[in-house]
């Protein structure tokens, strides 16, 4: 059977030329296809920079807000770092072809575990406050993707859904919380704060060459390693990896299938807590805020899509989106409004890293007129539900 | 005129439901086909823009829903370009959608921030029906549009469940295999679809920026097209249950405003998240009950999932 649906119109266009898109029988090259993506994105963006703007000054202005001074590094650091730990707890559930669409909501929820913990006992010294923050977060964000992570397991209930909808209801409590009796009375507008969190529950900041970021960064690097040590080479890992694979194999191998899909969505819910307690902390914002969260917890999940789920490329993309999204704050002076640098141009890498990963299902042929080739291999192996929701979706 | 509390609850029911409505329309005619659209934020934004630029330049409310259209199903015809024919992940390309809606119509409708509508959507009295006492001016004294968005899923489902093409829709989204099989082009029909969905999505958006509120704001729907998401989740993927799911919600909604102004011992928030935590019960429950029978379900089995021929 030839495999070839590329739409009537495209192949006519493109048969003139003598060209034909033709489908694989299996995804090829995956992680080239959405580097290549993210150039292509990036590209089009700054020439689309150019045209709008037509200014010079813009490009400089770019160079100077992220890799071309201090500050600017340090802007991307301080940008990277939470999207460092949402990158990682939105990796860990796609091992096992899980998505946590609610890193956003676990994260809120960690964060005000962590506030709940320091007004409460306001008085403790800075490291086991700290310490008991950030073991409250963990747990919190642990408990909203329960009821999530069991419908999955045990009813099948896609957890797209129920783990978006979640959110709301984080965001929502979050409001209800920053109105009552921790309310700020020095917040105004739109922004909902608690008041501050104690001076000695802060993370210290911490400075390399002159340039200054927050140490949850290395707070964040430090998980990666441990989760990828022990995806890596626990048994727990070992039979992530098996059952990611493919979830027949893993119970015909008397894995708990079930059991371990509950454990590794708390993993990532509880990881996606510490990432707001570490903002918090550590961040410019020292409040349960509604200002906390920039869509930090979906551009991790965007972050851990672009890293193919890898921890140690997760640390790596979470840099090039916090320089993306720095580099689009830079042009906010000229006439670009700051919600077209930060979100429209992660969205819009997003969106071409999606069409990289899908391209990788193709390949172009050269068509000799009057000639039907067949590619070799084209009747073999039914394609893959590619790497997508494929398996994991339907209620 | 002086409205009770229930009067006011009930209008304002259906002031925020019918723009929840239409977008739940768009959204439901995507997920039929078995495109997820996550992206559906963003395109009420554009949509939102998009009817408002239109209308204000071309000086003709009608003119400009139908730019609000032409914006919704433009952008979402990337989604569907992106995902269906390419076969990009429906989640990612969702989110990435969503974000770039969010930033582009704050920056193309920064010319037109803060003006207000010029030629906004007219209200329409029923004849007759409008000076029943009691109910009259609360249901019958509506943005025309409002009545339209009544009507589109009694359509769709009309179509959907009675015709033979609305069986294609349904075997697209069921099972792509057997209807690829039987001539019925998946990816034609979910292109199709998910950009005519997309056209409802941004109808929504224009009830928003030429109705309701009259202005553009950046970021103005402020959740809305979330809530249509919940509303085709709540309904079952259900066409008529729709209009229940997105007034209900919209007066939820509506009663978070009227607890603030009323003083009322209950936190708006719960409130507003009463449809979220419904949804997520909504689906579990669903669930349950068909737990014995797992290719039961009210979801489209092929949800979210790429169409392979052969696979």
């Amino acid at each position: 059977m030839i495999k070839r649906e590329s739409g009537r119109l495209g192949r006519w266009a493109m048969g003139c030329l003598g060209w034909r898109l033709e489908q694989r029988t299996e995804p090829r090259n995956q992680t080239a296809h959405r580097l290549a993506a993210i150039v292509v994105g990036v590209v089009i963006a700054l020439i689309a920079v150019q045209l709008a703007i037509g200014d010079e000054d813009a490009f400089d202005r770019i160079y100077r807000g992220t890799v071309g001074s201090k500050r600017g590094w340090s802007n991307i650091l301080d940008l990277a770092a939470p999207l460092l730990l949402t990158g990682l707890a939105a990796a860990v559930a796609l091992k096992l072809r899980r998505w946590n669409v609610g890193v956003e909501g676990q994260f809120f929820m960690g964060a005000f575990a962590a506030v709940a913990i320091a007004f409460q006992i306001e008085s403790m010294s800075g490291a086991p406050l700290l310490a008991l923050m950030f073991a409250g977060a963990a747990l919190c964000g642990a408990a909203w993707i329960a009821v999530p992570a069991i419908a999955r397991a045990y009813l099948n209930v896609n957890e797209i859904l129920t783990t978006l909808m979640l959110n709301f209801v984080a965001i929502l409590f979050l409001a209800y919380v920053a109105t009552g009796p921790w309310r700020n009375p020095q917040s105004q507008g739109s922004i909902l704060a608690t008041r501050d969190i104690p001076e000695q529950a802060r993370l210290p900041g911490v400075e390399v060459a002159a340039v200054e970021f927050s140490s949850g960064l290395l707070l964040g690097i430090a998980v990666a390693v441990v989760l990828w040590l022990v995806f890596r080479s626990t048994t727990f890992g070992y039979m992530v990896r098996t059952v990611g694979g493919s979830e027949k194999a893993g119970s015909y191998a008397g894995i708990n299938v079930r059991l371990l899909s509950v454990a590794v969505l708390l993993l990532s819910g509880g990881v996606a807590g510490v990432a707001g307690v570490a903002h918090m902390t550590g961040g410019d914002t020292n409040a349960y805020a509604t200002s906390l969260s920039n869509n930090t917890g979906y551009l991790g999940i965007a972050v851990a899509v672009l890293a193919g789920g890898s921890f140690p490329v997760v640390v790596l993309m979470a840099g090039i989106i916090g320089a993306i999204i720095s580099a689009g704050s830079a042009l906010r002076l000229l006439d670009v409004g700051s919600e077209l640098g930060s979100f429209g141009l992660t969205g819009f890498i997003l969106l071409m890293a999606a069409i990289g990963e899908g391209l990788a299902n193709y390949r172009l042929r050269r068509e000799r007129p009057g000639q039907e080739t067949l590619p070799p291999g084209d009747q073999a192996s039914p394609a893959p539900a590619a790497s997508g929701t494929g398996g994991s979706s339907g209620t | 005129m002086e409205l009770e509390l229930w009067q006011a609850a009930l209008l304002q029911a259906i002031v925020i439901g019918s723009p929840i409505l239409l977008a739940a329309c768009g959204e439901l005619l995507g997920q039929r086909v078995g495109v997820f659209n996550i992206g559906i934020e963003g395109v009420m934004l554009m949509g939102a823009v998009g009817g408002f630029m239109v209308a204000a330049e071309a000086g003709n409310v009608v003119v400009g829903l139908i730019g609000a259209a032409a914006f919704g199903a433009g952008f979402v015809f990337l989604f569907g370009l992106a995902t269906v024919v390419l076969r990009a992940n429906q989640v990612v390309a969702g989110f990435g959608l969503w974000l770039l809606g969010l930033g582009l119509s704050s920056q193309i409708g920064r010319p037109y921030t803060g003006k207000r509508a010029e030629h906004p959507i007219d209200h329409w009295e029923v004849p007759g029906l409008h000076e029943i006492p009691w109910m009259g001016d609360i249901l019958f004294e509506h943005l025309w549009l409002a009545y339209v968005a009544f009507l589109i899923p009694f359509f769709i489902a009309l179509v959907m469940f009675r015709t033979r093409h609305g069986l294609n829709i349904r075997s697209v989204g069921e099972d792509p295999g057997s209807a690829d099989a039987a001539g019925v082009s998946v990816i034609a029909w979910r292109l199709a679809y998910v950009v005519f969905g997309g056209a409802f999505i941004g109808l929504s958006g224009a009830f928003l920026s030429l109705g309701t509120v009259q202005n553009w704001t950046p970021f103005m729907t402020s959740g809305l097209g979330w809530i249509g998401l919940a509303v085709v989740i709540f309904a079952g993927w259900r066409p008529l249950l729709l209009i229940v799911g997105a007034y209900l919600f919209g007066g939820l909604r509506a009663l978070d405003f009227i607890a603030q102004s009323g003083g009322w011992n209950v936190p708006p928030e719960v409130l507003t998240m009463l449809p979220f935590i419904g949804t997520v019960a909504v689906l579990i429950l669903g669930a349950w009950r068909y737990r014995h029978r797992p290719d039961a379900g009210a979801a489209p089995r092929a949800l979210g999932q790429a169409f392979f021929r052969g696979s």
